[in-house]
C-alpha cells in the first residue's frame, strides 16, 4: 500500500513545491510578450546580487528578430561617462558606491553562449545645444560611443521567426549603488530596483510612432523612467533571514536555508518591471480594500503615520475605480522607506511603490498622502496603460499628476490639499498652476519631447505641473462627465497595451465631438497644439472700460455759405459703455466675459478670443460697473489673472485687511526684538 | 514661595497703575510701525488697481488670489519685508530707551504719571542700558553657540533617522528656550541694578545679575511661569476668534484689527508687569538680606 503510494506523493510533493506558480489573476490581462524566471541571491556584505534567469519572448511582429536588446540600468552608475552622470553633477564619490551589471554568460535554445557577440549601443545622442532638439544630422555630435553602457545588444545565433518564442537562459551579476536615484543600498537597507538584464519593448512597424520594426531601447537619463512590456515575474529573492522582504508580486513561499538564509518566493502577472526592498527594520501593517490586499512596509520612526498613508491609498483606489477603470490585481505593496534610502521615495512599479514622508510632520502638511495617492496613480498611468516614459513622459508623468490633484482636491478639499496650516493653505491644483506659472521662463520648452530634451532644469515643471494644468483646464471647458468619459475609454482601448500621444488625441477628438459636437471646433487638436506641442503662453485681459454720455445733433448742417451750427445735445439717461479686451500673448483660446451694470443686469458674452483686440459696446441706460474675463474660473493657463477683470468702483477692503496685517506682523516682531534688552 | 506671590501681586498692582505709561509706549512704537504700514497700504492699493480679483483676499484665504497678487507686485512688496530687519534694530533701540522710564516709574509707583519726567528718565539711563543691550546679544548669541553646536554635531552622523535628528532639535530648541529666558532675566536684572546703584557700571551690575539669576533661578521661572500664563492664554483666544468668525467681512476686518491692537497693547502692560515682577522680588529679597 505505501510502495504504490509512495511515487505517487513524491508526484504530488514535487508539484506544489518546485512549481510555485499559483496563480493570482483568473485570466491574464496582457499579452505577456516576456516572462521572467529569476532566481536572486544578496551578499548583504559585497552589495552584490548573483542572479540566474530563465527569460521567455514572444516576437510580436511580422519580423525575422535576430538580436536582443537589453536595458543594463545599473551601469548608470558605473562611472562618470555614463549618460546618466555626465547629464548632471556626478552624485557617487567612493569606490563602494559605484553601481553596476554584467552579463556572465547568456545561453539560447541550443545550448550555445551568446556572450561573445555582446556589445552596448549608444541609441539616444546629445542634444543638439541651439535648438535643444535631437540633431538630424549631426553625426559628430554623437557622444564617444564606448561611453554609456545601460543599452545591450546581444546577436542571436538562430532569429526569431514571426510569433515564435524565444526562451534563454541569463546568468548575471548585479552590485547595487549607493542608494541613487531609487535604486541600491544605504548600510543596511535596500531599495532593489532597475536590478536585472531588462529586455526592451520590440516595436511592430505601425506601433506608436514606428515606421520601421525595432528595438524601442533608449539609454538611462537623468530625467528618464522606463518603457516595458507587461510581463509575469516569478522570482525567489535569497538573503539572510532577518531581513524583511516586499515586493510587487504575491509571496507564494518562504524556505529557511542551513546556512542563514531564507528564500523568498514571488510571482507578479502583467506588470512593467520588478522591483523589490529587504529591511531588518520594516513593520508591516496590513488593510483591505474590496478586493485588494493593502501592505505598507514602514520603517518603524514613520509607522504612526501608517494610517495616513494607508487612508491616503484607499482614497486613491476609490476614486481612479470610479472615474478610470478598475485596478485588477488583488494586491498592492507600498514602503515608507527610512531618511538614509529617502533616495528611494516616490517611485512606481505598478502594484508595488514607494511613499515618503518625514517625522514629525504635521497633518496639514500632506507630503504623505500626496506621495502615496501619486506614485499609486502610476498603477493606471504607466502600469496598466504602458505608455513610453523616455519618449513621451507627459503621458505618465502629466496625466498622473492631473489625477494626483483631482484625487487630493476630492478627499482633502481643493484650498487644502497639499497644505492646511492655521495662516496659510493650498490646493494640489493651485501648486501645480503655480509651479509651471512661476518658472524663470515657462516657454522654454513645450511638453512634447523626450524626457532628456528639457533644458534648464524645466522637466518637472513643464511636464508633470503644467501638463497637470492643461489637463484640469481641458476638464473645465468640456466638463467633469466628459473628461471621465475620455479616460475611461482611454482605459478600455489601451489598457494594458502601449498608447501614444495621439492615440489620446484621438479620444480625446471622438468623445468631445460626441458630447458637444463642433461647439469647441471640429476637433480638439487645436488645445493640443498650443498647450502640450507648443510653449505659447496664454493671457487675456481687460485693458479698461469706459463709460460716455451720448452726444448727438451736433456740427455743421447745410451747404458751404448756408452753414447753420448746432450744439451737440445730450442724450438723457443713456451712456455708452465700452469693455475693451485684448489678447497679450500667443495662445487663442474663446473665452466667456461677464458684463455687470449698475442696476445690477448682468450679460455673459462670448469671444473666440483670436484678434488681438475686441470691444463690446454697449448704448444704454444703465453703466457698466465691472466686467470679469472667465467668471468660472475655468482657464487656469491663463497666464495673469489679476487682469482677468476691471471694476470702475475698487474696493480698498483687501488694502485694509493685509495693512492690518502687516501692521500686526511689524508689532509682533517688535516684541520679539523686545528679548533683546 | 510667598516671596514669589508677594511679587507677583504687586507686579498686578503696579501694571494696573500704568496704563497711561503702556500707552504712551503703544503709540511710539504704533507710529514707528506706521512708517512702513502706510506705504504699503498704497502700494497695495497700487498694485490692486482696477482689478476684482483682490475682493478673493477679503474672506479668508485664497493662496490663487495672493499668488496673483504677490506676482503683479512681488519685487515692491519685497522691499517691505527686506525693511523689516532694520526696524526690528530700531524697535530694539527704542525698547532700550523707554526701560529708563519704565522702571523709573514701577521703583516709586505712587503719584501721577507725567511723561516729561518719563521722557527724562528714559534719557538718563539710555547709554548704560543701551550698553546692557549690547552685552545681552553677545549672551545670546554665546548661549544660541552652546546649544546649537553639540545639536548639529550630534545630528551631523551618516546613519540617523529623521525621528532622532528632530528630537534632537527639539530638545535643543527647548534649552535654548530655557537659556534665551534667562539671558532676559539676565538683561532684566542688570538693569534694575543700574537703577538701584545709581552707578553706570554695566559690566559690574550684569555680573551681579548673572549670579543673582543663577542663584534665584528655580524661583524666577516660578515667577515667570505664572507670569507667562497670561499671554499665551490670550495668544490661543486670539487664534480661536480669528478661526471662529464668520460674519459679515467689513465688520470681521475692523474687529480683528481692533483686538489685535489691543492685544499688542496688552502685551506691553504685561511686559511692564514682568519688569515690575522682578523688580519687587529683588526688592523682598534685599530687604531680607
Ligand atoms: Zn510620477
Amino acid at each position: 500500500m505505501l510502495k504504490k503510494l509512495f511515487p505517487i506523493i513524491i508526484v504530488f510533493l514535487l508539484f506544489f513545491t518546485s512549481t510555485h506558480a499559483q496563480e493570482i489573476l483568473t485570466n491574464p490581462l496582457s499579452e505577456r510578450i516576456t516572462e521572467y524566471d529569476i532566481q536572486v541571491k544578496l551578499d548583504t556584505e559585497t552589495k552584490k546580487l548573483s542572479g540566474q534567469m530563465v527569460l521567455k519572448w514572444k516576437n510580436p511582429s511580422q519580423d525575422t528578430v535576430r538580436d536582443l536588446q537589453f536595458h543594463m540600468y545599473l551601469n548608470a552608475f558605473k562611472n562618470d561617462k555614463s549618460t546618466m552622470m555626465s547629464e548632471g553633477s556626478s552624485f557617487l564619490s567612493k569606490e563602494e558606491n559605484w553601481g553596476w551589471v554584467e552579463i556572465q554568460s547568456i545561453i539560447d535554445p541550443e545550448g550555445l553562449d551568446l556572450t561573445s557577440g555582446m556589445r552596448y549601443l549608444q541609441p539616444d545622442q546629445a542634444i543638439d545645444e541651439k535648438t535643444l532638439r535631437l540633431p538630424q544630422e549631426k553625426p559628430e555630435q554623437m557622444r564617444d560611443p564606448e561611453t554609456d553602457q545601460t543599452v545591450l545588444s546581444i546577436p542571436l545565433d538562430k532569429p526569431v521567426l514571426p510569433g515564435d518564442s524565444l526562451e534563454v537562459k541569463i546568468n548575471f551579476i548585479s552590485k547595487l549603488p549607493k542608494l541613487a536615484k531609487r535604486t541600491g543600498y544605504a548600510e543596511d537597507y535596500y531599495f532593489v530596483a532597475q536590478w536585472f538584464p531588462k529586455l526592451g519593448v520590440y516595436e511592430p512597424a505601425g506601433m506608436r510612432y514606428a515606421e520601421k520594426c525595432g528595438w524601442n531601447t533608449h539609454e538611462f537619463h537623468r530625467n528618464s523612467e522606463f518603457y516595458a512590456n507587461h510581463s509575469l515575474y516569478n522570482v525567489d529573492i535569497t538573503l539572510p533571514e532577518d531581513y524583511i522582504v516586499g515586493s510587487g508580486g504575491v509571496l507564494q513561499n518562504t524556505e529557511s536555508h542551513a546556512d542563514g538564509t531564507m528564500t523568498h518566493t514571488f510571482r507578479a502577472e502583467d506588470i512593467v518591471d520588478f522591483a523589490w526592498t529587504a529591511s531588518q527594520e520594516y513593520q508591516v501593517f496590513e488593510d483591505q480594500w474590496r478586493h485588494v490586499n493593502i501592505k505598507f512596509l514602514c520603517h518603524p520612526e514613520h509607522a504612526y503615520q501608517a494610517e495616513r498613508h494607508i487612508i491616503a491609498l484607499k482614497h486613491a483606489l476609490e476614486y481612479l475605480t470610479e472615474h478610470v477603470g478598475p485596478y485588477p490585481w488583488p494586491h498592492v505593496t507600498f514602503i515608507g522607506p527610512p531618511m538614509k534610502g529617502s533616495a528611494a521615495q516616490g517611485m512606481e512599479y505598478t502594484t508595488f511603490f514607494t511613499a515618503g514622508t518625514v517625522w514629525g510632520l504635521p497633518e496639514g502638511i500632506r507630503m504623505p498622502e500626496l506621495v502615496t495617492v501619486h506614485e499609486f496613480g502610476h498603477a493606471y498611468f504607466m502600469g496598466i496603460l504602458a505608455t513610453n516614459e523616455f519618449e513621451e513622459p507627459w503621458m505618465d508623468e502629466g496625466i498622473n499628476t492631473y489625477w494626483e490633484g483631482r484625487i487630493m482636491d476630492h478627499a482633502y478639499g481643493s484650498k487644502t490639499s497639499v497644505l492646511d496650516l492655521p495662516f496659510i493653505n493650498i490646493g494640489d491644483l493651485e501648486t501645480a498652476r503655480f509651479t509651471y506659472l512661476l518658472m524663470k521662463n515657462p516657454k522654454i520648452a513645450d511638453g512634447y519631447r523626450a524626457s532628456w530634451e528639457f533644458p534648464h532644469g524645466s522637466y518637472g515643471a513643464v511636464i508633470y505641473q503644467k501638463s497637470a494644468t492643461w489637463l484640469h483646464m481641458l476638464e473645465r471647458m468640456i466638463g467633469q462627465p466628459v473628461i471621465d468619459e475620455i479616460f475611461k475609454r482611454f482605459y478600455q482601448r489601451w489598457g494594458f497595451k502601449h498608447p501614444a500621444t495621439q492615440d489620446f488625441i484621438d479620444i480625446v477628438n471622438e468623445v468631445v465631438s460626441e458630447y458637444h459636437g463642433d461647439l469647441f471646433g471640429e476637433s480638439m487638436d487645436w488645445y493640443f497644439d498650443q498647450f502640450l506641442k507648443s510653449s505659447k503662453m496664454m493671457d487675456y485681459t481687460i485693458e479698461s472700460i469706459r463709460v460716455r454720455s451720448i452726444k448727438e445733433k451736433g456740427g455743421l448742417f447745410g451747404e458751404s455759405g448756408n452753414q447753420e451750427f448746432r450744439e451737440s445735445e445730450t442724450v438723457e439717461n443713456m451712456f455708452k459703455s465700452e469693455v475693451r479686451l485684448e489678447r497679450l500673448e500667443e495662445a487663442i483660446v474663446p473665452v466667456e466675459i461677464l458684463v455687470h451694470f449698475d442696476n445690477g443686469d448682468e450679460i455673459l458674452e462670448r469671444w473666440d478670443g483670436k484678434s488681438r483686440a475686441h470691444d463690446f459696446v454697449y448704448e444704454r441706460a444703465e453703466k457698466v460697473v465691472w466686467a470679469k474675463i472667465d467668471p468660472e474660473m475655468k482657464m487656469l493657463m491663463d497666464a495673469n489673472l489679476m487682469n482677468n477683470s476691471y471694476t470702475r468702483e475698487p474696493s480698498k477692503m483687501s488694502a485694509v485687511k493685509y495693512s492690518g496685517k502687516f501692521l500686526f506682523l511689524i508689532q509682533n516682531l517688535m516684541q520679539f526684538a523686545g528679548i533683546f534688552n | 514661595m510667598m516671596k514669589i506671590l508677594k511679587a507677583y501681586k504687586s507686579g498686578w498692582t503696579v501694571s494696573l497703575n500704568s496704563k497711561r505709561m503702556t500707552s504712551l509706549v503703544y503709540l511710539s512704537y504704533l507710529i514707528l510701525a506706521l512708517l512702513l504700514v502706510i506705504p504699503f497700504y498704497r502700494l497695495f492699493v497700487s498694485v490692486a488697481g482696477s482689478s476684482l480679483l483682490p475682493d478673493d483676499l477679503i474672506r479668508g484665504f485664497s493662496a490663487t488670489a495672493l499668488g496673483e497678487f504677490m506676482r503683479e507686485g512681488g519685487k515692491a512688496f519685497g522691499f517691505y519685508l527686506k525693511a523689516l530687519l532694520p526696524w526690528m534694530v530700531l524697535f530694539l533701540v527704542l525698547g532700550t530707551f523707554f526701560q529708563g522710564g519704565i522702571i523709573s516709574w514701577i521703583s516709586n509707583d505712587r503719584g501721577r504719571f507725567s511723561t516729561k519726567t518719563f521722557i527724562g528718565n528714559c534719557v538718563a539711563y539710555f547709554w548704560p542700558f543701551l550698553k546692557t543691550c549690547f552685552y545681552t546679544l553677545i549672551i545670546q548669541i554665546i548661549f544660541a553657540v552652546l546649544v546649537y553646536l553639540p545639536v548639529s554635531i550630534l545630528i551631523g552622523g551618516d546613519n540617523l533617522t529623521d525621528a532622532h535628528i528632530g528630537k534632537t532639535l527639539i530638545f535643543g530648541i527647548a534649552i535654548h528656550l530655557l537659556l534665551l529666558i534667562w539671558g532676559t532675566m539676565i538683561a532684566e536684572y542688570t538693569r534694575l541694578f543700574i537703577y538701584r546703584s545709581g552707578k553706570r557700571k554695566v559690566l559690574k551690575s550684569l555680573w551681579k545679575a548673572f549670579k543673582f539669576t543663577l542663584r534665584n533661578i528655580h524661583r524666577l521661572f516660578g515667577m515667570y511661569i505664572m507670569w507667562v500664563i497670561l499671554p499665551l492664554a490670550l495668544f490661543i483666544a486670539l487664534y480661536l476668534i480669528r478661526m471662529r468668525w464668520t460674519i459679515d467681512p467689513g465688520l470681521m476686518i475692523f474687529l480683528l484689527f481692533l483686538v489685535q491692537q489691543v492685544f499688542i497693547w496688552v502685551r506691553f502692560l504685561l511686559k511692564i508687569q514682568k519688569t515690575s515682577i522682578f523688580y519687587r522680588y529683588l526688592v523682598l529679597i534685599v530687604q531680607k538680606a
